[in-house]
């Protein structure tokens, strides 16, 4: 088993690493407390004699178009982006680590084929592939979810290719097959854990990624729908009271930058812990 | 002539994936849950109309016919009919591509002017105020969402400041007799410099907003480059040679560190053609992004495939590009 803890500690000098983890946790924690922590529960009624107005004691980010509060939807706005991220993260892992220990692992046409379907994904940015699959799809939170793991399982697919092609020909693997292990007991019980913490790495970095095109694929209509109090699908909104309404802009925006920020320090700090070789010399 | 030949061997490596990108977009029309030919055909067509439009458009055929009939089409530049616009997709896509990329080329080409100094001039000045300020900018550079950026620069150096028009290409009624289609090009041209600096102006906010994350990107990764270069030992040896550091930095330092920020550049140059879609959106720039950003909200399937494309050429290019001037920068590339 190997020790993290040298590792933690050194994670721990990096303060910009740490400050992304703990923006990461506070997510995590407004999306779990949600209703207690939002002004309001009722995120979906319309108000219209509140409408528009700017940040004040009883509304501290202001309301929108609808006089709803937009604090407590940026604040259940966490909950819609965790599950995209998540779930979409978690069905990228699903296809892409065991299609990348396949096509490692194995030789011949299949791993072939494998890594020329990555190719072409990796080729095109995600945002437009997710866009031409979430376009013809009916629009939902759903059909984002899946454009997004459609498009996002590539980098796994290429990055668990690369590290288990390296570990096929390494010696302790050799003297696994010596012993007789099938290969699913190699690739499974030596391969996988072997490669596990780029996944990680890759995990967080992508999250940050993820949440950002998400974001992208709500404001342009094809992501979450009214009256989600999705952050993209929140600025699209926005932008028709601009710029009276400057508040209804400001939030939603500002809870993307945070957060993407925090994911992305978080991955780059991992990374330089973890695997220094990957590192932009300097950062 | 192995400068050709390496052209070539890289150029034959996108035509795989263009060819899979029409594929995707094929497949894609098939999981459409309406049947695309009553789509055609329209609400209130008669089931022999809806035969006639099926036989019309070949999609009685088998699927393997259909799709090799459909790639034929694209290579003959054939897109499809606009839903919304009513004209093929490649006449909107080629009316609207001056505008694109005359942003893209402004906000690219202005990032690689600034970024590539900027990223030399911190490394060389490592964890000083600067590099730490310029660390904070490509750290939220990487991170905003270019629809935010949009947004934030139009309320505040648009509409607060009115330093800058918060959208269009050019103030209407200004005059500007069309050559290239690219205004600042046509401007100088016709020497209208009204409609130049009119266009100058109208540019900045979107090409700041495009030009942002390139920007960020192409700093990080020059500073990463001399950084790397600085640790080598002909550089060490030069200069203990007593060569003249400005000399050091520029011809040998530069040279090996430029690698890493070219790569970089090819895959934005794509970027900045893709992620054109949200930026002129927000600027109302009447782009190809634009149309594409419209057509998703009309369901006109034939335009988002042809913007699809579109895009996926200009990641092609882009890096076909960067390759090229790796080719030139470093030779071993075209040996390898």
């Amino acid at each position: 088993m190997i020790t993290y803890l040298p590792w933690i500690r050194q994670f721990m000098r990096d303060r910009l690493a740490v400050f992304g983890f703990l923006i990461i946790l506070f997510l995590v924690f407004v999306a779990i407390f949600a209703p207690s922590l939002a002004p309001t529960t009722s995120i979906y009624d319309v108000h219209l004699s509140e409408r528009l107005q700017p940040p004040s004691s009883k509304h501290l980010c202001g309301t929108d178009n609808q006089g709803r509060d937009i604090l407590s939807r940026v604040i259940y706005g966490t909950r819609i982006t965790i599950v995209i991220a998540v779930i979409a993260i978690g069905a990228s892992l699903f296809l892409g680590v065991p299609l990348g220990l396949i096509s490692g692992y194995s030789q011949g046409w299949l791993s072939g084929l494998i890594q020329r379907v990555s190719d072409i994904f990796l080729a095109i940015p995600q945002l437009i592939l997710a866009i031409a699959i979430a376009a013809v799809l009916k629009p939902s939170i759903t059909t984002a979810i899946l454009a997004l793991s459609l498009t996002y399982w590539p980098w796994f697919s290429r990055l668990v290719y690369a590290q288990s092609r390296s570990l096929r020909i390494s010696t302790f693997i050799e003297a696994t097959q010596a012993l007789g292990a099938s290969t699913r007991r190699i690739i499974f019980l030596h391969v996988l854990p072997n490669v596990i913490t780029p996944i990680i790495i890759r995990s967080t970095i992508g999250m940050g990624y993820t949440i950002l095109t998400a974001a992208t694929l709500g404001f342009l209509g094809v992501g979450a729908q009214p009256p989600s109090p999705e952050w993209g699908l929140a600025l699209a909104e926005a932008r028709e009271y601009l710029p009276k309404a400057w508040w209804f802009a400001l939030f939603p925006g500002l809870a993307i930058f945070t957060v993407v920020i925090g994911f992305n320090m978080f991955g780059d700090g991992l990374r330089d812990v973890i695997d220094p070789r990957l590192r932009i010399s300097g950062k | 002539m192995k400068l050709l030949v390496y052209f070539f061997r890289r150029m034959l490596y996108f035509l795989p994936i263009l060819v899979s990108l029409i594929a995707i977009g094929f497949f894609l029309f098939y999981l459409i849950p309406a049947d695309p030919v009553r789509l055609i055909a329209g609400p209130y067509a008669t089931p022999e109309q809806v035969e006639k439009v099926r036989e019309q458009y070949g999609l009685d055929k088998p699927l393997h016919i259909q799709f090799f009939k459909y790639l034929m089409r694209f290579f003959q530049g054939d897109l499809g009919t606009s839903i919304y616009t009513h004209q093929p997709v490649m006449q909107d896509l080629i009316a609207r591509a001056p505008a694109t990329l005359e942003l893209g080329f402004i906000s690219l080409f202005g990032s690689i002017l600034l970024g590539i100094p900027v990223g030399v001039f911190v490394a060389l000045r490592r964890n000083s105020w600067a590099d730490h300020l310029c660390r904070a900018i490509t750290i939220g550079g990487l991170a905003v969402a270019s629809f935010w950026l949009g947004i934030l620069v139009q309320l505040y150096l648009g509409y607060r400041l009115d330093l800058f028009p918060i959208g269009g290409r050019i103030k209407p009624g200004i005059m500007l007799k069309s050559v290239t289609g690219f205004y600042l090009l046509d401007s100088l041209l016709t020497l209208n410099f009204r409609a130049f600096f009119d266009t100058l102006l109208h540019l900045t906010l979107p090409a700041i907003t495009l030009g942002i994350p390139c920007f960020a990107t192409i700093v990080r990764f020059t500073r990463g480059g001399v950084l790397d270069a600085l640790k080598k030992d002909y550089v060490l040896y030069s200069r203990a040679m007593g060569l003249p550091r400005p000399v050091l930095v520029y011809k040998y330092i530069l040279r090996n560190a430029i690698i890493a920020p070219i790569v970089q550049i090819g895959l934005l140059i794509g970027y900045t053609i893709a992620g054109a879609i949200v930026v002129e959106k927000v600027f109302a720039w009447p782009g190809v992004g634009n149309f594409a950003a419209t057509s998703i909200i009309m369901f006109d399937y034939n335009a988002i495939l042809g913007f699809t494309l579109w895009s996926g050429i200009a990641f092609c290019l882009g890096t076909l590009l960067a390759d090229l001037a790796l080719a030139l920068v470093d030779p071993r590339e075209v040996s390898r």
